[in-house]
């Protein structure tokens, strides 16, 4: 009984001549198959079951074909065909296929699992990539893709599965992952299964059975039917499944077919696998989150995202390569601070702590990774941060790498800016001459949380370099309680930088104190 | 450490709360010379009762006493209603006193007092690099002597290396080199020197 659709058999001979692999044994089917090539890779969107159509019906004829009415395979996808028949064993059909209104398609369908026994047979075809049809669905059946067998001698009866997969790779010596097919009988319910084979994660198994009987029919576990399941006439039973394996693994799927002894049959069975497509390629980068308005010295927040994606602009996962930024458009002059080159993780770098020093607007980010194109981010502004109302003042000595420091300070931010307030500092290391740095002009100051519990003050302005050579500073003192005051826990620190050509630090004191009123 | 330094020390440490909002002074210097041939003080800056900064730069001193290529000196304080702090330091570059005699590279005094709840004092960041006295170094690179150090000078009388003197719960004075000149032969006092000197105080 035909389970589903329709099933055209044409009469027509064709000389094409197929040595059958499969064998028979009663007890202990031989088996035939080889491993699965390693594939390491998973598809990326996965595999996927598309379209699928079947029926059988005695055809007294040379050819079976079945179109995907009313719809037809995603291009691209893979097709995977099954006939089977009654007759000869050397009879393996020839594949093609075309449009139902005769228009030739040209798809390559390649042989990749045949068994025979006891004059029943079966032949299973992939094509993938297939192309050259219209998508979409047909009602009224000329744009219908159909899938032909031409056989070199008429068979008595037969049928034909056919079923289409997205996410296969589309070259076919990468996507077909081996098969195993097998053949047996029994008078009693009997387990037909072809043999393990391995696929690789994310492939898809695909297995075929057929009996000369029609008896009961158990599918394999943990498989789909496929084509709503068995099929069958007074001839022959058929059953297709497929499963898609998240990991790599064997796979031999097992049917029972409930023989007995008034109705004894012969079985066949086939497994294949097919690779998914290898995940693709990234070819450019994109900010996913773009950078937003911030302050001066302020950290970026939402943390500025870009993400590797290939040419369809989906993000690659398995990108994990280091994307950099830096400064693209700088209308302030600024300088970014920060983890600059971060690794990508599901292809997405995150810059968490990015900030600018220097008010503009209109700044850009630019992102770069090896082998990749680039971006450019979306504009955005750095504002001056609000100024505080703060008073600090302080003294004493650091030890920075620049050499013995001690400095002085008195900042009063209750008015301004300008500031009042005064600042210098000395330094000199070995026996190179003393460095005297002393504030003309204060004309900004913060305030910020120190992590050790306590707070900070930053002031920028001009300053005298050695009683001549005026410059850019920006100077931190963070009263964190040691000694003297209720603010957190832990020692004093201070810093200053001209112009980024003298830098301290933030360092903590070794003598002296801060002592800085919020 | 000297039993006098040890008790002022303890009560100073010990003194317990003292008023908030309380005065601050400070004073730097970065040279004093008295003796019958010269009077000078160099780079003094004292900080006013309510607070603020005061520092000043001298650029070389060249006196039959001291010599010194560059110093700077500062004192800073602030009050207010929770605490009143106050500190200086003295900086001196290629110091070279009674022609050799003492030499270093860097001197630095530095001294930090408050009131703040509990009121206290310390002398931490002083130093000197390559201290050298009588032409022998002392210690090696950044170097501080106990407190009180004395050391005699053959012929010219004696010095007093990181001198401390402490006054009252958070007054402190560190000078870090102070030679007391006296007559060979009388052993009376004839002048002073005091190079990198360095006082605070918070409530006294």
């Amino acid at each position: 009984m035909s389970k589903r659709t329709t099933l055209s058999v044409l009469a027509g001979l064709l000389g094409a001549t197929l040595v059958p692999v499969g064998c028979r044994e009663s007890v202990s089917p031989e088996r035939r198959g080889h491993p699965a090539p390693a594939f390491a890779a998973a598809a990326a969107t996965g595999i996927a079951l598309d379209q699928q159509n079947g029926a059988l019906g005695p055809t007294n004829s040379t050819m079976i074909r079945k179109g995907f009415n009313p719809t037809n395979p995603r291009l691209g996808s893979a097709i995977i065909a099954t006939f089977y028949w009654l007759g000869s064993t050397n009879i393996i059909p020839t594949v093609s296929d075309h449009l139902a209104d005769g228009t030739p398609v040209g798809n390559t369908y390649h042989l990749v699992a045949n068994v025979s026994a006891d004059n029943i047979a079966m032949a299973t075809f992939v094509a993938t990539d297939v192309q050259n049809f219209p998508e979409g669905t047909f009602p009224t059946g000329e744009k219908i893709l159909v899938v032909e067998a031409t056989f070199s001698a008429q068979i008595a009866d037969g049928g034909v599965l056919i079923s289409s997969y997205t996410g296969v790779d589309p070259v076919f010596a990468q996507a077909f992952g081996g098969f195993a097919a097998a053949s047996g009988s029994g008078s009693a319910p009997t387990i037909a299964h072809p043999g393990a084979i391995g696929v690789n994660a994310g492939a898809l198994a695909y297995g075929a059975t057929m009996a000369n009987v029609v008896v009961g029919l158990t599918p394999p576990a943990d498989f789909t039917p496929l084509n709503g399941g068995p099929m069958s006439n007074n001839a022959i039973k058929t059953d297709g499944d497929f499963a898609v394996r998240a990991s790599a693994g064997l796979v031999d799927p097992q049917w029972t077919w409930d023989f007995d002894q008034g109705h004894p049959g012969t079985w066949l069975a086939s497994a294949i696998a097919l690779n998914p497509a290898p995940p693709p390629a990234a070819t450019h980068l994109v900010f996913t989150v773009q950078p937003s308005n911030t302050t001066a010295g302020g950290t970026i927040s939402p943390a500025v995202q870009v993400a590797a994606q290939d040419d369809a602009g989906t993000t690659v996962v398995g990108f994990g390569g280091d994307i950099t930024i830096a400064l693209g458009t700088n209308p302030g002059g600024g300088t970014l601070s920060g983890t600059a080159t971060v690794t990508a993780a599901n292809g997405v770098a995150t810059f968490s702590n990015l900030s600018i020093d220097k008010v503009g607007n209109g700044y850009t980010l630019a992102a770069t990774a090896t082998g990749l194109t680039g971006a450019t981010s979306a504009q955005f502004n750095i504002a001056a941060p609000p100024q505080a109302r703060a008073q600090v003042s302080g003294g004493g000595r650091i030890d920075p790498s620049i050499g013995k420091t001690t400095f002085g300070f008195n900042m009063d931010g209750r008015s301004g800016p300008p500031f009042q307030g005064e600042m210098q500092v000395v330094y000199h290391g070995g026996t190179s001459a003393m460095t005297r740095i002393h504030s003309l002009v204060i004309d900004g100051l913060t305030s910020s949380p120190d992590p050790r519990g306590g707070v900070c003050i930053t002031w920028t302005g001009s300053a005298r370099i050695n009683n001549s050579d005026q410059r850019r500073f920006t100077a931190t003192a963070c009263d964190n309680g040691q000694p003297g005051s209720s603010h957190g826990t832990g020692p004093d620190r201070f810093g200053i930088s001209v112009d980024g050509s003298i830098s301290t630090g933030l360092t903590d004191l070794k003598g002296g104190n801060t002592h800085a009123r919020p | 450490m000297t039993r006098l330094t040890t008790l002022l020390l303890t009560l100073g440490l010990s003194a317990g709360a003292l008023q908030a909002q309380t005065p601050v002074s400070g004073q730097a210097l970065g040279a004093a010379v008295r003796t019958p041939a010269t009077n000078l003080q160099s780079g003094q800056v004292t900080l006013p009762s309510e607070g603020g900064f005061v520092a000043a730069d001298v650029d070389a001193l060249s006196a039959p006493e001291v010599m010194v290529d560059a110093l700077t000196t500062m004192t800073s304080g602030a009050t207010d209603t929770q605490a009143s702090t106050a500190q200086s330091t003295a900086h001196l570059e290629n110091v070279n006193v009674l022609n050799g005699v003492i030499t270093a590279e860097t001197v630095i005094a530095a001294t930090s007092s408050w009131v703040s709840g509990a009121a206290g004092w310390n002398a931490e960041g002083s130093s000197f690099t390559n201290l050298t006295v009588n032409g022998v170094p002392l210690g090696s690179g950044d170097y501080l002597p106990a407190p009180n150090t004395r050391v005699d000078l053959l012929g010219v009388g004696y010095a007093v290396l990181n001198e401390q003197i402490a006054s009252g719960a958070s007054g402190i004075t560190v000078n870090m080199i102070h030679v007391v000149l006296r007559n060979a032969l009388t052993g009376l006092t004839t002048g002073e020197i005091i190079v990198a000197s360095a006082s605070s105080s918070a409530g006294n």
